[in-house]
């Protein structure tokens, strides 16, 4: 699903953010990118999106050459795509019904289709009742249990999350990490950066630990896709 | 597909959510598209003038004062040429009671001096188009017995004509140029607009919304400001057009008769609205968009 071979980026004036990083990632894998602040995790998942580009290496996704990619086939690449962001990157001025069902409208899905499957979806994370507020007016939470709910509208077949659980408390993080795994076993691949140890210990998933830009292990690691 | 209602709802929103600077592009809009209609409201109402003055062309005959006796073989000659279409005698009696009827109060003045300026005449009406014969007809009566002076002038209409061709072009050119800065106007307009909305184009870009769905609000935007500039200036134009009509009517009641006065004609202002969508549009095309998030 994810091939990056050598890949660097750089921030003028001199920051290395990532060093030579080669990795793969199955379909279907579970994966968690763990390391301290300012390790290079958001870095590496806004590079497969293509939310940036890499200073060197190449990077496939499901694939793609996402350098080589047609400007006008991006939108299409990124909605392939389900991103958490770590900042949540809500439209503050719209409420939570339209943030999520703006993906739908993109990709033409009647109205009424759309509200149901807003609904449905936000359900799933337990804030059916407030498809009207706008993010201002939900916890720190809750927002981000909104950010979770657009990145999956569209069941896509990767889902990259950027410490989706950093603003949840334990029980509610534990409900977000049971759906992810759902929807790992039903094939969808899952990319998460995090900070939470014992998160991480307890799902038992592959773990890539990154280290002021490079990747110090790896405990499922290949050589080469398979 | 075109999501119009998501254009025309985001694009409000752009608009109404910097109304300085919205105003400020309307009003520059607005202002070229006035100039540009104020001199076709002059020019058209000047052609109007012209054409009425071209259909009823005359020829006034000013007698000698006691050129009675050849006013039998005078009328022969005037009888005999076909673009006349009619002539009527005035004799300096009428002449000066026309005045007065017309100028009241003008008319004492010239009492007090009790001697008739006025001399008897023959108005010709003569058919258009036959401005060359005229002059040489003109020619001719001036030698004519009895005829003191002649007057048929056409040079002026000509000017008139030049005159309304040169105030056409000249309000075409004001509306170009003003129009070019309308559109500088409206691009950067735009660009705060974008820079005003960067978070949210932003998000949009990264969660995989196509282009269209990031440009057409601000295109919308520019199509918004065009309108109301279009608007605008229709209002401004038949605004200043009618209090000019109120001043006219209600102080120079022989001017008004004579004017014909007429407001610009509903292509003319499907034309001025189309310009406003043009400079709005052409505005924001101008921006160059870039995806924020590279
Ligand atoms: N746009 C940028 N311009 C300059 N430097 C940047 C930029 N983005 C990230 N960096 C730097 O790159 C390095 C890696 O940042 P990154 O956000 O990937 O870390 P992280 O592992 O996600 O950290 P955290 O756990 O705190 O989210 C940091 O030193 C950061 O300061
Ligand atoms: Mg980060």
């Amino acid at each position: 699903m994810i091939q990056m071979y050598h890949v660097f980026k750089h921030y003028p004036p001199n920051i290395h953010a990532l060093a030579d990083v080669t990795l793969f990632v199955e379909k279907g894998e579970f994966v968690f990118l763990t390391g301290h602040s300012g390790a290079g995790k958001s870095t590496l998942l806004r590079l497969i999106t293509r939310a940036e580009i890499p200073s060197a290496g190449q990077i496939l996704v499901a694939g793609r050459n996402v350098l080589a990619l047609n400007p006008s086939k991006i939108p299409f690449f990124r909605r392939q795509i389900g991103v958490v962001f770590q900042d949540i990157k809500l439209i503050a001025r719209k409420t939570i019904f339209e943030n999520i069902a703006f993906i739908l409208s993109v990709m033409g899905v009647p109205f009424q289709e759309q509200k149901k499957r807003v609904y449905q979806i936000l359900k799933l994370v337990g804030l059916h009742h407030r498809m009207n507020a706008l993010p201002h007016q939900l916890s720190g939470g809750e927002q981000q249990r909104v950010a979770i709910a657009r990145a999956l509208i569209n069941h896509p077949p990767l889902l990259i999350a950027d410490e989706p659980t950093g603003n949840l408390d334990e029980e509610m993080a534990w409900d977000v990490m049971t759906l992810f795994d759902k929807l790992n076993m039903k094939g969808t691949t899952v990319v998460m950066a995090t900070h939470n140890r014992q998160i991480v210990e307890m799902m038992k998933k592959r773990i890539i630990h990154i280290e002021k830009g490079r990747v110090v292990e790896d405990s499922g690691a290949r050589r080469e896709p398979a | 597909m075109i999501p119009l209602r998501y254009f025309v709802r985001e694009g409000l929103h752009i608009v109404g959510s910097n109304r300085k600077i919205s105003f400020l592009a309307t009003g520059v809009i607005a202002l070229a598209l006035f100039f540009l209609g104020f001199f076709f409201l002059i020019t058209n109402n000047l052609q109007t003038v012209e054409e009425a003055w071209r259909r009823q062309q005359k020829m006034v005959v000013y007698l000698h004062d006691g050129a009675e006796g050849d006013r039998e073989l005078l009328e022969k000659v005037l009888a005999s040429r076909g673009f006349v279409r009619r002539f009527a005698h005035q004799s300096a009696e009428e002449a000066y009671r026309r005045f007065q009827a017309d100028f009241p109060s003008l008319g004492e003045v010239l009492d007090a001096t009790r001697d008739n300026p006025f001399s008897a005449s023959y108005e010709l009406e003569l058919d258009p188009g036959h401005e060359e014969e005229a002059r040489a007809f003109q020619a001719q009566l001036e030698k004519t017995a009895g005829v003191a002076e002649v007057q048929y002038d056409t040079a002026w209409l000509q000017k008139l004509n030049s005159f309304v061709f040169f105030l056409r072009w000249f309000g075409i050119a004001l509306g170009v140029l003003l129009g070019t800065g309308a559109i500088i106007i409206v691009t950067n307009v735009v660009r705060i607009a974008t820079l005003v909305h960067r978070d949210e184009i932003e998000i949009l870009w990264l969660v995989g919304a196509p282009p269209q769905y990031i440009r057409g609000p601000f295109l919308l935007q520019g199509i918004l400001l065009g309108l109301g500039g279009g608007a605008l200036s229709i209002l401004l134009l038949a605004g200043i057009y009618h209090f000019f009509v109120l001043q006219v009517r209600s102080n120079f009641q022989v001017l008004w008769n004579f004017l014909a006065l007429s407001f610009l004609p509903i292509p003319t202002l499907l034309l001025l609205m189309a310009g406003g969508i043009f400079c709005g549009l052409a505005g924001s095309l101008l921006f160059k968009f870039e995806e924020q998030a590279d």
